[in-house]
């Protein structure tokens, strides 16, 4: 039942993400997707293997399940955050939203937790909240990265916001 | 905590000199932002793989001896970017086109598949129920993913870099 249901919601929201999203070009959207891979994936080891701190049950369904949550929704998650933040002029806004959109992501990891998807031990969640702290971060600083390397090559600031 | 120094640890930090001489020593030629971007695609997809299948619960693998992550891991890591910004370069410099583009995927997963042979034999990869065969399966997918972005990025920037020109 929890892969039916992560892979529902990881289509619509895949959908609703494309169909919506205005903010960001697509190689803003890809530096902060794969940077929200590259930094999450090997946490996930380093929390379940050295640490023993997580664990997925040995049910193929729930393994492929959480794949579906780390390697899709949750970059996803992240990329949208960015664009949502890059959008907001005012700093204290972007402040109040970055600080909630890492309570949500917490709320995510708390959710996998109820549903049986990943076991998190007590120990985990301080380390777990730095961690989606440290990737929304890096993400967003990946965006900006690589839009200081599209103006370097010389893409003008025009190519980077499409029309709403 | 301090292990000693193996041959997995000198396999990963020779082939990285190796490929960082080259990278700084090739003349550009691709764009800063999609170089960047491709290096990021030879990094992400590897690591979607290592974390998806070699981690417990599905564990098909360990690399660089330990189950555990350690600093070789860091170093095995680093080796995966300046192999994409390869492949991607000589793919922009052989302008590599129609039939030769499967042959192209072809020549660089065998590559990439006796590469990982090497590796193995010098501990980097140690496989408790994966093989080679998968490698090659996994090296002409992810190879050819990577061609895909790479030439949709490089249409994307010099269609941006043309309306940029225009008066």
């Amino acid at each position: 039942m929890q892969l039916v249901i992560m892979s529902a919601v990881a289509f619509l929201t895949t959908f609703a993400y494309f169909a919506t999203e205005r903010r960001l070009h697509h190689f803003e959207i890809l530096a902060a997707w794969l940077t929200a891979i590259i930094i999450n994936s090997p946490a996930y080891s380093f929390f379940a293997v050295n640490h023993h701190w997580v664990s997925v049950p040995r049910i193929g369904e729930i393994a492929a399940a959480r794949l579906i949550y780390t390697q899709w929704l949750f970059p996803l998650y992240v990329t949208w955050t960015v664009g949502r933040m890059t959008a907001l002029r005012r700093p204290l806004a972007k402040l109040a939203f970055f600080l909630a959109a890492d309570a949500a992501m917490i709320g995510l990891g708390w959710g996998l937790h109820l549903s049986g998807i990943v076991q998190f031990k007590p120990a985990a969640w301080p380390y777990y909240a730095i961690l989606k702290t440290i990737v929304l971060l890096s993400s967003a600083g990946a965006a900006l990265g690589i839009r200081y390397l599209m103006r370097k090559d010389g893409i003008p600031d025009a190519a980077f916001h499409r029309p709403e | 905590m301090l292990r000693s120094i193996g041959p997995n640890d000198w396999f990963n930090v020779i082939v990285l000199v190796i490929e960082y001489v080259l990278f700084f020593f090739l003349p550009p030629r691709i764009p800063k932002s999609v170089a960047a971007l491709v290096m990021l695609i030879g990094l992400a997809l590897p690591l979607v793989w290592d974390h998806s299948l070699g981690t417990p619960p599905i564990d098909l693998y360990d690399t660089n001896v330990y189950p555990e992550l350690t600093f070789a891991d860091v170093l095995t890591w680093a080796m995966y970017p300046p192999l994409a910004y390869f492949f991607a370069y000589l793919y922009d410099k052989l302008r590599i086109r129609g039939l030769a583009i499967p042959a192209y995927l072809l020549v660089w997963a065998v590559a990439g598949t006796a590469f990982e042979a090497a590796a193995a034999s010098f501990g980097v990869f140690d496989y408790k129920g994966w093989s080679l065969r998968y490698s090659f399966l996994v090296y002409l997918a992810v190879l050819s993913v990577t061609a895909y972005l790479f030439v949709r990025l490089m249409a994307s920037f010099h269609r941006a870099r043309k309306a940029s020109f225009r008066p």
